[in-house]
């Protein structure tokens, strides 16, 4: 199974946690990290690399943990690891949501996401961006750079306004 | 309804456990194209059916690339009919019509270049130290209560 890397999903994930932020002050420096935790969720199905070095063949074993249906329950499972559950369950899967829809646009001859799998055997694809096109990483960094530079200039200009005029 | 901690664990890995069982059992079945195996044991019954290939580029030439599957005993070449470029070395996944002797009327082909695989690799390996550094720079693991909880 081909994946865009890690290194874009964790930053689609930061990225999107920060634009959230201007909207949503839950989306703080811990969130977000769980966020981009969870965005490397749908990624356990990888475990299945390991027993290929042995000479085992679990793909199809454990292909549902690359499903939304199966992220529901491995994010529940990842959720009780921390204090606050029911809003780490929340976070884990919106970064495996944001995997998930990365992996959506990849273009395969054949196969795709099982989007609705155990209900349907189909599977889907947007057939947008090649598994290995490295311009996908490069745009994902470009946009964490500008995302990261202009946050930091709105926010910089905002507490100088609140600075201007406290009384406000 | 509020379900218990040890409740939901049980019912999850229950869960998890039926779906992959489901999958493995499952997945032979609503294969749409065959495997490589299945037409090397039976080749009339695909011929003039849509099959899906992969393998190496072994050899390119005019409107053919052709293709040895990943299979040893015995070794297949599939003669891929196509006016893609790929070059020796590289990996290729189509999908065609299968013809006499291992011939293959492309209609969709994606080549891979195995550099381009192996920086999948590099990347998602820098990935890693950078959500550990994110991840435990905000959060830390109690002993006590066996739970992440947020850093003061």
């Amino acid at each position: 199974m081909a994946d865009p890397d890690w290194l874009t999903h964790i930053l689609a994930a930061w990225v999107l946690c920060r634009l959230m932020r201007l909207k949503f002050k839950q989306f703080d420096a811990r969130n977000t990290a769980i966020v981009m935790a969870g965005a490397l969720l749908p990624d356990m199905v990888k475990v299945a690399m390991v027993f290929d070095l042995f000479g085992l063949d679990i793909w199809n074993y454990v292909n549902p943990l690359h499903s939304p249906f199966g992220v529901l329950l491995t994010g529940g499972l990842a959720s009780l690891l921390f204090r606050k559950s029911r809003l780490a369950y929340g976070l884990l899967v919106l970064g495996a949501s944001t995997h998930l829809a990365l992996d959506f646009l990849l273009k395969f001859v054949v196969g795709g996401m099982p989007l609705l799998f155990p209900f349907s055997w189909n599977e889907w694809q947007l057939k947008v961006i090649q598994s290995d096109d490295y311009r996908v990483t490069v745009v994902a960094v470009v946009l964490a750079v500008v995302v990261f530079a202009g946050l930091r200039l709105y926010e910089g200009r905002a507490a100088h306004k609140k600075e201007a005029a406290p009384g406000e | 309804m509020k379900l218990k901690t040890p409740a939901f664990v049980l019912f999850a890995v229950v869960a998890l456990i039926g779906l992959g069982a489901y999958s493995q059992l499952g997945h032979e079945k609503h294969r749409r194209y065959p495997l490589i195996d299945d037409i090397v044991s039976d080749y009339p019954q695909y011929a003039g059916t849509k099959v899906a290939i992969w393998g190496r580029v072994v050899e390119t030439g005019a409107g053919v690339i052709k293709v040895a599957s990943d299979r040893d005993d015995p070794a297949i070449v599939f003669f891929l009919l196509t006016d893609a470029v790929a070059g020796i070395g590289n990996n290729a996944e189509a999908l065609g019509t299968l013809g006499q002797d291992y011939r293959v009327s492309v209609e969709e082909i994606i080549v891979h270049e195995p550099w381009k695989e192996d920086l999948i690799l590099v990347r998602s390996a820098v990935a890693i130290p950078l959500i550990l550094f994110v991840f435990f720079r905000s959060c830390k693991f109690d002993r006590k209560t066996k739970r992440f909880i947020e850093r003061q």
